[in-house]
């Protein structure tokens, strides 16, 4: 009976432990990703991330490639024009238009459709994507943009789409 | 020998009659050539002093002459057998011939055997089965770049060209593995686009090919099933295909029967543990250039996936 007791005493003891230090303190930065501005007090401006393909012109390419090797068109369009899933011609990001934030969205999916393909495909190809959704929009040089396709295209070329401005417009 | 790739050893009927088009040309060139380097020889020694004698105008006209027919002769020849050989090769038709889909790819052959019900069609990569003694017509297609079919040892070569179908005929008439290359440059890693084709006496064919209609076997071991689970969940399922598993992506090398393949990343290297853990934990390395991204596997990961692909039977 006492040992029951004690036992049940030093099991509640962890019950009651103050873990004023179980993380170090620079684990309490927040360096997530922001989906939305919207926050408490002042804006908190985040050092943008490019993808490391930005400016490179095959990395875009491969993007290109990526983009209906892993099935994005059926959702997406196969120029970016949207169908089941949102266009990507347009400046309406309803998750953020940054490198990073897009980055996010494909590698962790979102709700209502967006599958999560982080761990399936490569960091490295995911960048590669990355760099290529931004040129359907226009966001990077038309010299490095990727030029019109071999077969039959209903839309303009990547090079020759006009730079939009992105919009973040959160969740319809 | 690994699988020769020669014109000079003809497997079939297509391959013989071009060799017999080579060795006809090797032998007049090389009549011609010594023809050439004996009268030169003549010209030198007699030198100076036939250059004094007076030649009449007629001695010269008539050696032009000869000269000439002879030249005209012999390029008429070559002609005439080149356009009867051409035309000879294109006569290998037949309905009960096998059809064959090779799609090119950078840098890999796509393979597949057709078949009235979906199930039993037949995909596979960069190795060609045919039966002995029967016609086989591939259908020639790309997905990418003009690539080119060259199997020496079988037949000439003929182009794949995106958008465009293309075939080619061709009997094997004896059993053997030979080599086959891409013969149009087709980017950075062209030259190691290579296939092997098996022909193969035609039960044995048909028992291949039967043994491939079957779906990728089950894992047995712990680690052959911590293998396939890796391969279903991480990131081979986006582009390989494995029937009869999770992993279904269309845009590389179907893998349902990997472990009966000789080679790995279309003939560049022998397909042994060793080859293939290297080209899996750093594919960039053996092969520049090449479509499949790294991996980033940890050791007893890739050791599980190594032991999985070897079920592949």
């Amino acid at each position: 009976m006492l040992a029951v007791a004690a036992g049940l005493i030093a099991a509640g003891c962890d019950r009651e432990a103050r873990r004023y230090k179980d993380l170090p303190a620079s684990a309490n930065r927040e360096t997530g990703v922001r989906v939305t501005e919207f926050q408490p007090g002042a804006s908190q401006q985040q050092a943008p991330v490019s993808s490391p393909y930005q400016g490179n012109a095959w990395g875009i390419g491969e993007g290109k490639r990526l983009y209906s090797a892993f099935n994005c068109a059926p959702c997406h369009g196969v120029n970016g024009g949207g169908a089941i899933g949102p266009p990507l011609i347009d400046d309406k990001w309803i998750y953020g238009g940054q490198p990073d934030q897009i980055y996010a969205t494909i590698s962790q999916g979102r709700p209502d459709g967006m599958p999560s393909f982080g761990g399936h495909v490569p960091t490295q190809q995911i960048w590669q994507l990355v760099a290529y959704v931004q040129a359907m929009s226009g966001q990077v040089e038309a010299s490095i943009a990727t030029s019109r396709s071999d077969d039959q295209m209903a839309a303009l070329p990547e090079s020759r789409q006009s730079r939009q401005k992105p919009v973040q417009t959160g969740h319809r | 020998m690994p699988h020769l790739q020669s014109i000079l050893h003809p497997a079939g009927i297509q391959a013989q009659r071009i060799s017999e088009l080579w060795w006809t040309m090797f032998w007049i060139c090389t009549a011609v050539w010594f023809a050439v380097a004996i009268a030169a020889s003549i010209a030198i020694v007699r030198g100076r002093r036939a250059a004094a004698a007076d030649t009449s105008q007629s001695t010269i006209t008539r050696n032009v002459a000869i000269a000439g027919g002879v030249s005209l002769v012999a390029l008429f020849a070559l002609l005439f057998q080149s356009v009867v050989i051409g035309r000879a090769l294109d006569t290998l038709r037949s309905p009960d011939a096998l059809r064959i889909q090779v799609t090119g790819n950078q840098w890999w052959w796509d393979v597949q055997y057709d078949h009235p019900v979906p199930s039993l069609r037949v995909t596979t990569a960069n190795e060609i089965h045919i039966p002995t003694g029967r016609p086989v017509v591939f259908n020639l297609l790309s997905t990418d770049v003009i690539h080119s079919l060259w199997i020496p040892n079988l037949q000439g070569k003929i182009d794949l060209i995106p958008g465009r179908l293309n075939e080619l005929w061709l009997q094997a008439d004896t059993a053997g593995v030979y080599r086959g290359q891409c013969a149009e440059y087709c980017g950075l890693q062209h030259a190691r686009m290579a296939l092997v084709v098996v022909a193969e006496p035609p039960e044995q064919f048909e028992r291949w090919l039967t043994a491939n209609r079957a779906p990728a076997p089950p894992p047995v071991s712990p680690e052959q099933q911590r293998g396939r689970d890796i391969v279903e969940r991480g990131p081979c399922a986006m582009c390989h295909n494995i029937t009869g598993t999770l992993a279904g992506g269309r845009t590389a090398p179907d893998l349902t029967h990997i472990a009966t393949r000789s080679t790995i990343a279309a003939g560049s290297v022998p397909n042994l543990r060793g080859y293939l853990a290297g080209w899996i934990a750093d594919p960039q390395s053996m092969k520049p250039g090449n479509r499949m991204p790294p991996q980033g596997l940890r050791a007893e990961e890739l050791q599980a996936v190594l032991a999985y692909l070897e079920t592949l039977k």
